[in-house]
């Protein structure tokens, strides 16, 4: 299996960058942390403000937006679903994740929630050992995330974080990602929970663009009746994914 | 484009197999009892066991020395107990496990309580069967566990086939994504021509090594006149049938799925959608010539489209012919 020999000079390189990239990715997260955390002036937070701006801005979009937009999440997630073919947790959650970003802010919504997500992953093990009923497990994990969000919201000064539907939708994840991590392993788990939180990050960029915006000040309903249209069209699509080009490409080898 | 994606397949499914009959497979003992009524060989029942009262005056003692039990409902191999023999206290485990009442006794409770069971069951039975041991010249591919054979049939049309050998690695589980080896199989002859593990191709069994390619199964004709029987008995249109060959009792199936994985193609190299969009072509045209069977009518057999489509080709084909001769034409004379 190509999986088993990456003692190959390319493959070490390649390895290493990933490991490299995934680093930085999580010296980012921390400092994002540490700076809605930590008011104060220093080499961190001041870094931060200069690439990010400030982490704690809210997205300042009115509440009619938030619905507005709703379908055109929708709609990139029937793409990413049937043409490109990337598996993310249920169906609209990379879309419910989005709205909860939406309702926090472009840098605190994302990193919040994911502190979250994490918070939660490592309560799941232990609720698991007390062997509970799926009611009663699902309902622990929902009071846990809400313990963690809200410390976080009182922390950082979010309260828009603790409205019911960020932690229903957070500790959703976190459930289906335990479903995931004990029927496809480990590896698998974590490549869901990163595409969920990859499309969730695409959706909120992209419904928060300044055209979108001004599109759905104009003409409100030109949105969602365009999702309508080319969610149909993108729901009878047959062919192959994106995906399934690699998957399948030993069969398509064939000459005939 | 012949592969077959999951867009398609799932398009496919929603149009040939009705909620009913998807459901129905679910259930093991329902599912058998059908197939048998077709006419399709599957093991026998030793005993059903529905609910606590039965599982309390059942008489264990009545038990063959081998026998397998499993939850009505179960998901693919959870929950199911192989018993190999007797010894002291009660059986033995293919695993090697002692096996007492008391621990039956408690399977069979966890079983009826729904807990081995697919999402959404909070009760089900217990089936209890024979236990299969491989035809020898099928067993002597794999070093152990139950090798079996998948058959994806468009109502009675076998489409492809391929076997599932387990390996040591896959701890003896015929399932590919766990480790073990698929092998497509050439339904002229029953012989394997590929064989895959993981997403590389392999001419021997890596446990075992024994030569795969060429390796012929026994009892190939009615493994396949087995799968063709699947779909008219069960209502499916699109099936995937599991068999497996007991030494004794020769083809059985063993399971029928309503949403048959893909991987088969990659074990072939070829695609399903190709194939399937042939056999519906085929249908048509029978479909077409039955219709107009008995009938004496002027216009029986005419299809003007079709009359349409190939006088444009020809026509194209004609005019196309002619510019290019015109473009060739000048140059001969300059030459």
């Amino acid at each position: 299996m190509r999986s088993d020999n990456l003692h190959l000079p390319g493959d070490i390189a390649l390895l290493r960058t990933f490991y490299a990239l995934v680093t930085a990715a999580a010296a980012t997260f921390g400092a994002i942390v540490w700076t809605l955390f930590d008011r104060s002036d220093n080499i961190v937070t001041s870094a931060v403000i200069a690439v990010f701006g400030d982490p704690s801005r809210p997205w300042d979009v009115p509440d009619m937006h938030l619905l507005l937009v709703m379908p055109m999440g929708a709609c990139v997630v029937v793409f990413v679903r049937s043409v490109l073919g990337w598996k993310t947790f249920g169906l609209f959650t990379p879309m419910l994740l989005a709205l909860a970003y939406l309702q926090s802010g472009p840098i605190a919504g994302p990193v919040i929630s994911t502190t979250a997500i994490l918070i939660g992953m490592l309560a799941v093990p232990l609720l698991k050992a007390l062997s509970l009923s799926r009611v009663g497990f699902l309902g622990t994990l929902i009071a846990i995330v809400v313990s963690a969000l809200g410390a976080m919201a009182l922390e950082f000064q979010q309260p828009a974080l603790v409205s019911a539907f960020p932690v229903v939708v957070t500790a959703l994840i976190v459930e289906r990602w335990w479903n995931a991590f004990e029927a496809d392993g480990p590896k698998k788990a974590m490549r869901m929970t990163t595409t969920t939180l990859a499309v969730a990050l695409m959706i909120q960029c992209l419904v928060a663009a300044p055209p979108v915006l001004l599109l759905a000040a104009e003409h409100p309903l030109a949105l969602p009746l365009s999702s309508i249209v080319l969610m149909i069209v993108l729901g009878r699509y047959q062919g192959l994914r994106l995906s399934e080009l690699t998957r399948f490409r030993a069969a398509a080898q064939e000459g005939a | 484009m012949t592969i077959l994606g999951m867009n398609r397949r799932n398009a496919l499914i929603a149009r040939l197999n009705p909620r009913e009959a998807i459901k129905g497979v679910n259930q093991k003992f329902e599912t058998k009892e059908r197939l048998a009524a077709a006419g399709v060989p599957v093991p026998r029942t030793l005993a059903l066991i529905a609910d606590e009262g039965e599982a309390a005056e059942f008489d264990f003692a009545s038990l063959p020395d081998a026998f397998a039990i499993k939850p009505n409902r179960g998901r693919r191999g959870e929950g199911v107990i192989l018993v190999n023999g007797r010894c002291e206290g009660g059986w033995r485990k293919l695993s090697g496990e002692v096996l007492t009442i008391a621990m039956l006794r408690a399977h069979i409770t966890r079983i009826l309580a729904g807990e081995l069971s697919l999402e959404g069951g909070n009760c089900d039975a217990a089936l209890i069967e024979p236990l299969i041991r491989t035809h020898p010249d099928f067993a002597r591919l794999v070093p152990f566990g139950l090798p079996d054979i998948r058959i994806i049939c468009l109502g009675d049309v076998p489409l492809m086939a391929m076997t599932r050998l387990p390996t040591v690695e896959s701890g003896g589980r015929a399932n590919l994504h766990q480790g073990a080896v698929g092998a497509a199989i050439d339904f002229r002859d029953g012989t394997i021509f590929r064989s895959v593990l993981g997403q590389d191709e392999v001419w021997d069994h890596p446990s075992t090594g024994a030569p795969l390619i060429g390796a012929a199964l026994p009892f190939w004709r009615e493994t396949v006149e087995a799968a063709r029987r699947c779909s008219g008995a069960l209502g499916l249109g699109y099936v995937g049938v599991d068999l497996v060959i007991d030494a004794q009792a020769g083809v059985q199936v063993l399971e029928c799925n309503a949403y048959p994985g893909l991987e088969i193609q990659n074990v072939n190299a070829a695609g399903l959608a190709g194939r399937i969009e042939r056999v519906q072509r085929q249908q048509r045209e029978a479909a077409r010539a039955a219709r107009w069977a008995g009938h004496r009518h002027r216009y029986a057999g005419v299809r003007p489209m079709r009359d349409i489509g190939v006088g444009l080709q020809t026509g194209l084909r004609e005019a196309a012919a002619r510019v290019a001769g015109a473009w060739a034409g000048p140059a001969q004379f300059a030459a």
